[in-house]
């Protein structure tokens, strides 16, 4: 194979934090990354929530494989590939809904919400009623749940607690829980198309942080280089009295990252309460009932984790390889999402809102809309991300630019030896009890390189050169 | 031009009145007057683009207009209007730097009167958008506006994007 001639550098080199860019580029790479990472790997499908009701389903994707998860009348989810075993036709062409079968348009065949061929047509002519049904079932994933999220794999090459390994612990403290009857999905997904290949934005969420005050400046209405005018809540721009581009990166270096073997990681982790004062502003421009819900939610995280200062929620992460999140304050829930792979040049994103269920109608409306004004596809946020990841798809086509490396060696050195900024010790930072490797949100990209550590281990490709 | 009710206008004039009010409206865009723009909106207005989604039970794909809790790919009052105006006045908006070439077509403009005085309308559009060399994207579909008489113009209550696209072709640095 191509990527093995020559010896120029390591894929992804550990000890430097280089990674080649071959490996957003490159169409061999591309091919093997469907076999070794997303047909070994368990992928989040969907939320319980997402289909409630027995015969509920809805398509996806696992990778470049169409499937259906759905709910079988033994209230079992189930994830098939969306692929009549006799000809190969797409059997199920809505997004959602509820059936308790499906029948190919080209055949015939029918196969109901346990995968199982259940009606042939003309059986006694076509088939003399031979042909062997158990053996023309839709294939089936391996499915696990883990607290209401469902993930599934092809060929799991461990338990889906070992996949998910230290990010149970967040998980569990934030998206996992039965507090104010659990989070639930709010319809409907937003999918939009994104350019370059599907690990930017994967390596964007899982520890990007240092992109932050720079791409998504004027989303924050914050000008870099001079002092500027901060975005308000209320869609004015207002004289910054907190001194601007500095100020708003001070503020940011009470954060914290977390990397979570193996290879998933989470950032902007605030103990300071920070989120609990903003999440409080919005809510007493709603209602009574906002704040108490703000402030009951807060204690209710607090009793949760057990920890002695409370993490207020990861504002960004993702689970190894495809599932991001954002959000986690009060207003936002949790926005998940799955970064499906395209070609090595081009991705989507269709993502998820989900709110506690039992959060108050004026939270649960102001919730609704705040996702769409952020991180999507015409959100404040999300719209810078989409207009860089097309500039590197423009940039890193030809040979030249595509045998270089992308650099994510920053904070390293610090990483390596436990140091804060300036050389200080890491003791006094406030993340006693919880799960994960920490480092400064802004300021360290050894989330990324873990990241790129499992996808090498993933791809058997771990010492090999370009 | 004295200002007329809308009671009084003919159909014709109307009609004629509310497609010169789209035309301009689509020229503020085109000419990047994006504060103008915003300005047509009145300040009780909404601005929002749906998801469409196919289900077996609902043709259209679209969710109920005053569903409040569901999501939308845009969902913005004025204020989220603004926000987005000083986004885009903000020199490190990169998704507009440079700024797209954009065109808008309006067409099949449709009118009917309502029994307050104000106007449902609908349109169709396509917007070709274009960046830097060759990125370049077509979105197309249809608007369902409100529109309010204010003096001899108009003002923008509602507008519904019903975009033709399950599975968005970019993200939305342009307006609609």
């Amino acid at each position: 194979m191509a990527i093995e001639n020559g010896t120029t550098h390591l894929l992804v080199d550990g000890d430097t934090g280089l990674v080649s860019r071959k490996i957003f580029v490159d169409e061999a790479i591309y091919a093997l990354e469907q076999e070794r990472v997303f047909r070994r790997s368990w992928l989040f499908i969907g939320h319980d929530s997402m289909i409630q009701a027995p015969g509920d389903f809805l398509s996806t994707y696992m990778g470049e494989e169409p499937v259906i998860l759905w709910r079988g009348d033994d209230g079992q989810p189930r994830v098939m590939l969306n692929s009549c075993p006799h000809r190969g036709n797409k059997l199920c062409v809505y997004d959602r809904g509820r059936a308790r079968s499906l029948t190919c348009s080209y055949h015939g065949w029918t196969f109901n919400d346990a995968g199982a061929l259940i009606g042939v047509p003309f059986d006694q002519l076509s088939y003399e009623g031979r042909l062997n049904r158990s053996e023309n079932a839709l294939p089936q994933a391996k499915v696990a749940t883990y607290g209401g999220l469902i993930y599934a794999a092809w060929e799991p090459e461990e338990s889906l607690e070992e996949h998910l390994g230290e990010f149970r612990w967040w998980l569990d403290a934030f998206v996992c829980h039965d507090d104010f009857g659990g989070l639930a999905y709010l319809p409907s997904a937003q999918k939009y198309r994104m350019p370059g290949n599907w690990k930017l934005t994967s390596d964007n969420f899982v520890g990007d942080f240092y992109h932050v005050p720079i791409s998504h400046a004027s989303a924050f209405g914050v000008q870099p280089g001079r002092d500027s005018k901060l975005m308000s809540r209320f869609g004015e721009a207002e004289e910054e009295k907190q001194g601007g581009m500095n100020a708003f990166v001070q503020r940011g270096m009470e954060a914290f990252s977390f990397s979570l073997p193996p290879g998933h990681g989470i950032g902007q982790v605030t103990f300071n309460e920070s989120r609990l004062r903003r999440d409080l502003e919005i809510a007493k421009s709603l209602d009574a009932e906002a704040v108490d819900y703000v402030r009951e939610r807060h204690a209710k995280i607090g009793a949760r984790v057990k920890t002695a200062a409370t993490p207020e929620g990861f504002v960004a992460g993702t689970c190894f390889p495809n599932m991001t999140f954002q959000g986690n304050g009060a207003f936002e829930g949790e926005l998940v999402a799955i970064v499906h792979p395209r070609g090595p040049r081009r991705h989507e994103i269709w993502q998820y809102v989900l709110l506690e269920r039992d959060a108050p109608a004026s939270v649960r409306r102001f919730a609704a809309r705040y996702t769409s004004q952020r991180q999507s596809a015409a959100g404040l946020i999300g719209l810078d991300d989409g207009e860089n990841f097309e500039r590197i798809e423009e940039s890193t086509r030809g040979p030249m630019a595509s045998s270089l490396t992308f650099n994510y060696a920053l904070g390293k050195e610090r990483d390596d030896q436990h140091l804060d900024n300036g050389g200080k010790s890491r003791d006094s930072w406030p993340v006693g009890g919880t799960a994960g490797e920490p480092s400064r949100t802004y300021f360290s990209e050894v989330n990324q390189r873990e990241f790129y550590r499992r996808w090498s281990d993933k791809m058997g490709l771990q010492g090999a050169t370009v | 031009m004295s200002a007329m009710s809308v009671e009084t206008l003919t159909a014709r004039d109307l009609q004629y009145e509310v497609e010169q009010f789209l035309y301009r409206e689509a020229e503020l865009l085109d000419d990047r007057r994006f504060a103008d723009w915003v300005d047509l909106f009145s300040d009780d207005c909404f601005y929002r683009m749906p998801i469409r989604e196919s289900t077996p039970d609902n043709p259209s794909g679209l969710p109920a207009e005053d569903d409040d809790t569901i999501v939308r790919h845009i969902d913005d009052d004025k204020v989220g209007l603004r926000r987005r105006l000083v986004k885009l006045e903000n020199p490190a908006a990169h998704s507009e730097v440079p700024p797209s070439r954009t065109r808008r077509q309006v067409s099949n403009v449709r009118v009917a009167r309502l029994a307050n005085g104000e106007v449902d309308v609908r349109s169709n559009f396509s917007l070709f958008q274009s960046r830097r060399e060759t990125a370049e994207f077509l979105f197309v579909g249809e608007r369902h506006d409100r529109l309010r008489r204010v003096g001899d113009d108009w003002r923008i209550t509602r507008r519904t994007i019903i975009i033709d696209h399950s599975i968005l072709p970019r993200s939305l640095s342009v307006f609609f």
